[in-house]
């Protein structure tokens, strides 16, 4: 019977966090600006997917700059977070090898160091809203339950690519472009109300895309996401969650032994 | 029940050969034995606390298996494994460690993952250190370490953190003398306080002098278990008797009796050509493939043989070539000589890209229309197979690459000769140091590629030479004594710097032990090759750097009393 193991995850805590931390001390090892570039990655990314669509277009509303950087933000730790955890099982094979030691960890761990640049992150979002003179509503306050929902979305999407990438190395590739793709198809530098056809479509059966529209609301335009949304989000993390877990286990046997 | 540290209950584990099978096209059929090889075939084992239990065999028999299938890290396939007690498994040199941090950072992480708390093993850190005598290099990164100083790192934390049970898989083969001799008698530190050791080595006097009881591995099973003297007595008879062919694996047999009965006429006796890194394996591999009856295969870091028919086609397509101007593809040349170059002594040191798949690819698109389909697929499954023991069996890579890759030879191949290269480690440093002249660095860590030094911090390099050049000096004896073991005909070892000094006389021996004419063209080209490749960089360094080079290598040198003679 498999189960949840969320009490050994949490007598794992040190262990998890020691090795979040390694994550991000090792990540920015040897460069000039160290854990700046946590930040400075989506910002510099930011400025230029302002200063294109900017240029190119009427921005369609108000605070356009706060809605561009909401949305990029939570693309990149999306990005990061689950090409982190892709590889953590295949970058911890000598671990694997020689240590008894439960497998599910290190998704758990790809997800945690996700958790620390989130910070970071989020610092980025709030020193921007004084340069575009922003100040957010009172509903930002379910911001750390939204939050919490995105990383649980992360971790149930590593349990399924950290453990489908020791068997099928074609994983990375496909998922490179996959997150290339959500770029384009989720509410990043347009917003909903403009689209319509197939990008309207994609948008209603793309968790990460709800996600970034729910953000949306919260940050930029003070409203709280109707209980449907908030309901149907919940069921499809939580659903993702749940297969990637079952789909780990049932694949983990035979792990050590394909590293 | 109290009494029992492990238990062992009917065990057996089964492993995967084929590499290109994937969750894809998963089989249920786990009784096709031609893709699979029992690793651990029935094994029960009661093993008390405070016993310790010395594991033998040779090489592929199941004793690293049997270690992590007691660690937990493999899951049997069959039976049941109990362990009552705290474990610190070593099982594998530098694992658990990261290249990036130092030794400190490594340290709380490996005891992290041995079940400590971070606040535990933070006072165990000095003494760690101390134990492993790398006071002066706990701020190095681990990347920067030797084999020997990431084995004592490892071993020092598994014993200060006071384990209930230790696993050891051949870890200190690495270690220098000294610390060899203080692990010897932290075991006996470990056993008086009651604790259970299980350990696999290839020192016979350490069973001897250590262990309560002693098993034999063979084919994944216990061969013999009682008391060290009988079990010693037991192998050393097999070995003595020649009864290793008994050692096969059965998949190996019948590939020997079925498979290769095409081929075996054209193959009478393959060259191996074996060595440590740097040592000239790839020089004398040219050098021996400039023979007349001899042509070259060279694939990236691969030689492969293939029988002598063969051989004279691509030889004539080779001449063919070269008359006609044609540029010549990499992958031309000799195929008599398999030179097993890269023996991987330091982890990370030396990646061989050996994909068999990949290669084999490349191999059949390549000579498709010259090779016909029979002698094709019998050359694949004799390839395979070798391939097979030497990748596939991911049990056996913790052992010295070469070891196994001569055990698997030998074991298609029994008539196979292996020329052994030793080199002193004064001259691997010293083309360590030349090549990177031309970067205008001097970086000694050309392996790993990342890290460069500059020249001028002399002061860190001498450290990292001297542990550098003793890390060679111990593969180098290693080499030696692995080639006085074989004690056969079919062994020979050479000196490279003895080869080199008088290349005529050497290459006569050589090539007598190859069984091979001599040709006048041959003897001649040798010298100006060696030459060409050894003094390039006196061309290279002005006097004053060869003078600081040598310097700085002989001091060290001199410190570590190195036996041969330059």
């Amino acid at each position: 019977m498999i189960k949840f193991p969320l009490i050994e995850l949490l007598d794992k805590r040190s262990l998890i966090i020691h090795f979040s931390w390694m994550n991000i001390k090792l990540r920015f090892k040897g460069s000039y600006l160290g854990l700046i570039w946590a930040g400075l990655e989506p910002l510099l990314m930011f400025l230029i997917l302002f200063v294109v669509f900017s240029s190119i277009r009427e921005i369609p509303q108000e605070n356009f700059g706060i809605y561009l950087i909401t949305g990029v933000l939570f693309y990149h730790l999306f990005s990061r977070g689950t090409s982190t955890g892709l590889v953590s099982l295949k970058v911890n094979s000598s671990i694997l090898k020689s240590f008894k030691i439960k497998k599910e960890l290190f998704p758990v761990i790809a997800t945690a160091t996700t958790c620390i640049l989130l910070f970071v992150e989020l610092g980025v979002l709030f020193g921007l809203m004084p340069i575009f003179e922003f100040t957010p509503g009172w509903n930002i306050v379910f911001l750390p339950v939204l939050l919490i929902l995105f990383l649980l979305l992360v971790l149930g999407i590593n349990y399924i690519l950290s453990v489908l990438y020791v068997y099928v190395k074609d994983v990375q590739p496909f998922w490179t472009i996959f997150v290339y793709a959500l770029l384009f198809v989720s509410p990043i530098f347009w917003y909903t109300s403009e689209v319509e056809g197939i990008l309207l479509n994609i948008q209603k059966i793309n968790p990460f895309g709800q996600l970034v529209e729910m953000a949306h609301k919260i940050i930029v335009f003070n409203e709280n996401p109707t209980i449907t949304e908030w309901f149907s989000t919940t069921i499809i993390v939580f659903g993702i969650l749940f297969i990637g877990f079952i789909m780990f286990k049932k694949l983990e046997g035979k792990i050590v032994e394909r590293l | 029940m109290n009494s029992i540290a492990i238990h062992l209950s009917n065990v057996s584990k089964k492993f995967d050969l084929n590499n290109n099978k994937n969750i894809l096209n998963k089989s249920n059929d786990t009784t096709n034995s031609s893709n699979e090889i029992l690793a651990l075939d029935n094994i029960s084992l009661i093993i008390k606390k405070g016993e310790t239990i010395g594991v033998i065999g040779l090489n592929g028999s199941g004793k690293t298996t049997l270690l992590r299938i007691i660690s937990g890290v493999y899951q049997p396939d069959y039976g049941s494994v109990q362990v009552n007690g705290h474990l610190a498994p070593l099982l594998q040199i530098g694992t658990g460690f990261k290249e990036e941090l130092n030794a400190e950072e490594n340290i709380i992480m490996h005891g992290l993952l041995l079940g400590f708390t971070k606040n535990e093993i933070k006072k165990k850190i000095s003494d760690i250190i101390k134990f492993a005598e790398l006071e002066k290099f706990c701020q190095l990164k681990l990347k920067d370490y030797s084999a020997g100083m990431r084995s004592r790192l490892a071993f020092s934390t598994a014993i200060q953190i006071n384990p209930d049970i230790l696993l050891v898989d051949e870890i200190l083969a690495v270690g220098d003398a000294v610390f060899k001799e203080k692990s010897f008698n932290a075991f006996l530190e470990f056993k008086k306080q009651n604790k259970t050791i299980v350990y696999t080595t290839h020192n016979i006097n350490m069973i001897l002098d250590l262990s309560d009881r002693v098993i034999l591995m063979d084919q994944g099973r216990i061969l013999k278990i009682g008391k060290p003297s009988d079990v010693i007595s037991y192998y050393k008879e097999i070995i003595k008797t020649h009864r290793t062919k008994s050692f096969k694996h059965n998949n190996v047999r019948s590939i020997n009796k079925e498979e290769t009965s095409n081929s075996e006429k054209s193959i009478v006796k393959p060259i191996f050509i074996i060595g440590v890194p740097r040592s000239g394996t790839t020089m004398l591999n040219i050098i021996m493939c400039m023979h007349q009856d001899l042509a070259w295969f060279s694939h990236e870091d691969l030689k492969f043989l293939i029988p002598l028919d063969e051989q004279k086609k691509f030889r004539e397509k080779f001449l063919r070539m070269k008359e006609n101007n044609e540029k010549i593809p990499r992958t031309e040349g000799s195929l008599f000589v398999f030179g097993l170059d890269q023996a991987r002594p330091l982890e990370g040191t030396s990646k061989v890209p050996i994909e068999a798949e990949s290669f084999w690819r490349r191999y059949i698109e390549f000579y498709e229309s010259e090779i016909s389909s029979n002698k094709k697929r019998d050359l694949k499954k004799i390839l395979d197979k070798i391939l097979t023991t030497q990748d596939k069996l991911r049990f056996l890579n913790k052992a010295p690459q070469n070891t196994v890759r001569i055990f698997a030879i030998k074991q298609v191949f029994p008539d196979a000769k292996f020329i052994n290269i030793a080199r002193d480690p004064r001259s691997v440093i010293s083309s360590m140091l030349t090549r990177t002249k031309n970067e205008g660095q001097f970086n000694i860590d050309w392996a790993i590629q990342e890290k460069k030094l500059n020249f001028q911090n002399s002061k860190k390099n001498n450290e990292l030479i001297k542990y550098y050049a003793q890390g060679y000096k111990d593969i180098t004896d290693y080499t030696l004594e692995f080639s006085k073991q074989q004690n056969s005909e079919n062994f020979m070892t050479i000196i490279y710097e003895d080869f080199i000094s008088n290349p005529e006389k050497n290459l006569k021996k050589l090539l007598d032990f190859c069984e091979l004419q001599v040709p006048e063209s041959l003897s001649q080209m040798m010298p100006r090759k060696i030459r060409d490749t050894t003094e390039k960089w006196k061309n290279e360094l002005t006097e004053d750097d060869q003078q600081k080079i040598f310097g700085i290598v002989q001091d060290s040198i001199d410190k570590m009393k190195y036996p041969f003679k330059l």
